[in-house]
């Protein structure tokens, strides 16, 4: 049992729905038709390839090829969050990149090898399905920290250089602003998550259930994946800010003045 | 006479930094000495770098030539760690974190640096009581303390680390004439630490036994 297959005019009267918010821009002067064009435009097109490429490697379903595309799927997630943090590509990449390889490898293979209990780790619909929803949430929660943890550093540097002069090694002065990141990260998702199911269907659960799955396996899954993004993303924060801040600043513990790049 | 023990050596250093028209000298080949048990008073208009003399010694900034000696010993990245444990330091409008007075205080005595010494209640009642503060502060949020509490609860955290030398920058200015005198009294109590104090306060230069260094010149004129 599947979903319905979506028809060409099907998908065609989908399309037909961005009338009302097109209509909105245009009589409130939002200036966002374009932006709307073009953003649902370049998903379309991007889901259209990325639909097919899935179609060829789901059905292969070769290790080496699958962890390729994932590979390739968590340096798009690097890139993206080096391009969007606001500090020097020389002192972001390094972490960001152990960080994001190291959390989602570690919690996708815990998952496929313990929770699900695949017998083929590497198989394709759920390393590629699983490793994009982990990264995404990666994603968002390490720009937030690492953004806010060097700018509350740089913004309340007094407190940072008091803390050092009580005698605090650079980590125990480290240690609030630390804690803050990790908070402003974390705290958001985690309130998302006390509310699923009452206030929303996820995304994942929504599809397992239209793909025609039981709904109690689908909130299996949802229960299960929601742990493990939350985990992930926990450790990849972890990850980035202790390692960036071997490079941030000098060996007398001062925040550097040229790590920011705006 | 005890044969004078230098703790802190300024040795030839020279540091500017640029402004966008300018380049600013603060130290051009600056030297001098301050013994232990010294107290020292740094008078010299606002702007002029003052508060650079303590982030040399504290290890925030290097000079660009010439060395800061400490105990003998030149500051250096390995032994900063351990210079800064033997210096109490406060400064105007200081930053102590957020929170409940008590915790925040307690943090700082978690420190490793700071473990080894037991921070008892009554002494710190005692402390808080000579700096005019009421005990009942410590159960409140730090954030509704006057700026001058505040200054005052630095000051009293600064004294119960008891280390060797002090250094405080502008932390007077924000006391009434009353609480400052009481502590101006209070900090130069003790006759073994050293006390560098960098204020305008007139009061300061006034009492026995300090030395006072004039920024501008960079020479001792008392």
């Amino acid at each position: 049992m599947g979903a319905v297959e979506i028809s060409f005019t099907g998908l065609l009267l989908g399309f037909l729905l961005l009338v009302i918010p097109l209509a909105i821009s245009y009589w409130f002067k939002l200036g966002m038709s374009k932006t709307t064009l073009w953003s649902i435009g370049r998903m379309s097109v991007q889901l259209a390839l990325v639909g097919v490429f899935l179609e060829y490697i789901f059905a292969l379903n070769n290790m080496w090829l699958n962890f390729a595309w994932l590979m390739l799927m968590i340096m798009t997630a690097i890139f993206s969050a080096v391009s969007r943090a606001k500090l020097k590509f020389k002192i972001v990449f390094g972490p960001i990149s152990i960080a994001f390889i190291i959390s989602t490898l570690l919690i996708l293979i815990y998952f496929n090898a313990f929770v699900i209990q695949l017998n083929y780790l590497f198989e394709a619909r759920y390393l590629i399905a699983l490793g994009g929803m982990l990264l995404g949430n990666v994603l968002s929660v390490n720009i937030t920290a690492v953004n806010s943890f060097y700018q509350e550093i740089r913004s309340q540097n007094k407190f940072y250089l008091y803390r050092l002069a009580m005698g605090a090694s650079q980590r125990e002065a480290l240690e609030p602003f630390l804690r803050r990141s990790f908070q402003l990260a974390l705290l958001p998702a985690l309130a998302k998550t006390a509310t699923v199911g009452v206030v929303s269907l996820p995304g994942m659960m929504t599809g397992q259930i239209l793909g025609g799955s039981s709904p109690a396996t689908a909130i299996r899954y949802q229960i299960a994946i929601m742990i493990a993004i939350y985990t992930c993303g926990a450790l990849s924060v972890l990850i980035t800010l202790l390692l960036s801040t071997k490079k941030s600043f000098n060996a007398y513990g001062v925040l550097k003045e040229n790590i920011f790049s705006k | 006479m005890k044969k004078a023990r230098p703790i802190i050596q300024f040795k030839n250093v020279f540091l500017d930094f640029k402004t966008k028209t300018k380049t600013k000298e603060i130290f051009k080949d600056c030297n001098f000495t301050v013994n232990t048990g010294q107290k020292v008073v740094v008078f010299g208009k606002s702007g002029t770098g003052k508060s650079t003399l303590l982030n040399l010694i504290l290890g925030f900034k290097q000079p660009k030539s010439g060395s800061i000696f400490f105990k003998n010993k030149k500051i250096t990245p390995e032994n900063i760690w351990q210079v800064r444990q033997q210096i109490a330091y406060v400064d105007q409008d200081v930053m102590m974190g957020e929170g409940l007075v008590k915790e925040i205080i307690n943090e700082y005595f978690s420190f490793i640096a700071n473990s080894k010494i037991q921070l008892s209640q009554t002494e710190l009642e005692k402390c808080m009581h000579d700096f005019d503060l009421d005990v009942s502060l410590l159960d409140k949020d730090i954030s509704h303390l006057s700026g001058g509490e505040r200054q005052r609860l630095a000051l009293v955290v600064a004294l119960l680390l008891k280390r060797p030398v002090m250094i405080l920058d502008e932390v007077t200015s924000a006391l009434d004439p009353a609480s400052k005198e009481i502590a101006i009294k209070k900090l130069l109590q003790n006759k073994e630490n050293t006390l560098i104090v960098i204020t305008h306060d007139r009061e300061w230069q006034n009492e026995l036994g300090v030395r006072v260094f004039d920024f501008k010149e960079k020479i001792w004129v008392r």
